[in-house]
């Protein structure tokens, strides 16, 4: 995949917009999101029982971040829910650290 | 602290890849370890990370993988915090003793290809690795690098990552136990299991450089 697919993957997630969601005792927000080149920039709060996660200054980039989640054997388009799955893995990595 | 997240792009030809490499040969373990390698793959979307087996007399496989990054957005003043290389897994074997899987360095001919002579380019200093125990064959495998590992991000270019066995990584004498037929090592996705949430990935915490302010002289009003 080139530049240009690698930004319209980034696009994809950037057209979720702002969204929260809860998931196993973290409340997560994405406030913000837009493309910083072929990568999706995203600014997200994340909370865990009552606690504000030290996410830095919350910047997460991507590049070439995915579109498609499993479903069963197979795999469909979903950017907000690769979104939110990718958000939430790096909230908990950054949680551990 | 930003926090970057970057997945190789699936195939070859295009910036970054990943794949595995392969020696599959009949013979010694020492042998084995120095191989120059004969098959490779960067179009699988699932498989081997790195494996080794055994024939009826002899060991027979050895597999080794390599990974590349795009990481050329990290300016080349930033402090990188921290680096986690993320494999998702789906499966294990330990038929002839557990051994970790290691992340090392790979110095591949080609950063958007993997080639049969890319199996000789990795490195023997581990940069982190992660116990047959607890390998999950379900989820991602999170191992932090090390500050050999951080070292290893190219801040500005791509960071090429390779993946071995402990035994294999050591370069000595086997460490299991020998038997005929048998299998020890790890698979998972590569991101040829185009464009989903179980790709390969490296996370990179890191903060972007600048010089700090110095005071070489204070004056305050009114006194001290």
């Amino acid at each position: 995949m080139d530049a240009n697919g690698r930004a319209k993957k980034s696009a994809a997630l950037v057209a979720v917009g702002s969204v929260g969601w809860t998931v196993n005792d973290y409340s997560i927000l994405v406030t913000n999101s837009r493309l910083e080149g072929e990568m999706l920039r995203l600014k997200v709060i994340a909370i865990h029982k009552g606690v504000r996660v030290d996410l830095g200054d919350g910047i997460f980039l991507y590049q070439n971040p995915p579109t498609m989640v499993p479903d069963g054997p197979i795999l469909r388009e979903d950017p907000e829910s690769a979104l939110k799955q990718i958000v939430y893995e790096t909230v908990l990595l950054r949680a551990r650290s | 602290m930003t926090t970057l997240t970057v997945y190789p792009d699936a195939g070859s030809g295009s910036t970054t890849c990943d794949g595995y490499m392969a020696a599959s040969e009949h013979q010694i373990w020492a042998n084995m370890l120095a191989d120059s390698g004969n098959s490779s793959d960067d179009n699988d979307s699932s498989g081997v990370f790195c494996t080794t087996k055994t024939d009826q007399d002899d060991f027979w496989t050895l597999y080794r993988s390599g990974f590349t990054f795009d990481t050329s957005s990290i300016s080349g003043g930033a402090t990188i915090d921290s680096a986690t290389l993320s494999l998702y897994g789906t499966a294990k074997l330990n038929e002839l003793g557990s051994t970790p899987l290691h992340v090392a360095s790979f110095n591949p001919s080609l950063n958007n290809d993997i080639v049969n002579a890319d199996f000789a380019q990795l490195g023997s200093t581990t940069f982190g690795n992660i116990a047959y125990a607890a390998y999950s064959t379900s989820a991602y495998n999170d191992i932090t690098l090390n500050a050999s590992g951080e070292a290893a991000i190219n801040k500005g270019g791509i960071t090429r990552l390779g993946v071995r066995l402990g035994w294999d990584l050591d370069g000595g004498s086997f460490g299991g136990s020998w038997d005929a037929e048998k299998e020890t090592g790890y698979s998972g996705y590569y991101a040829d299991q185009t464009g989903t949430t179980n790709d390969p990935k490296l996370v990179v915490v890191y903060g972007e450089g600048g010089i700090a302010p110095h005071i070489h002289h204070l004056k305050m009003a009114g006194g001290l």
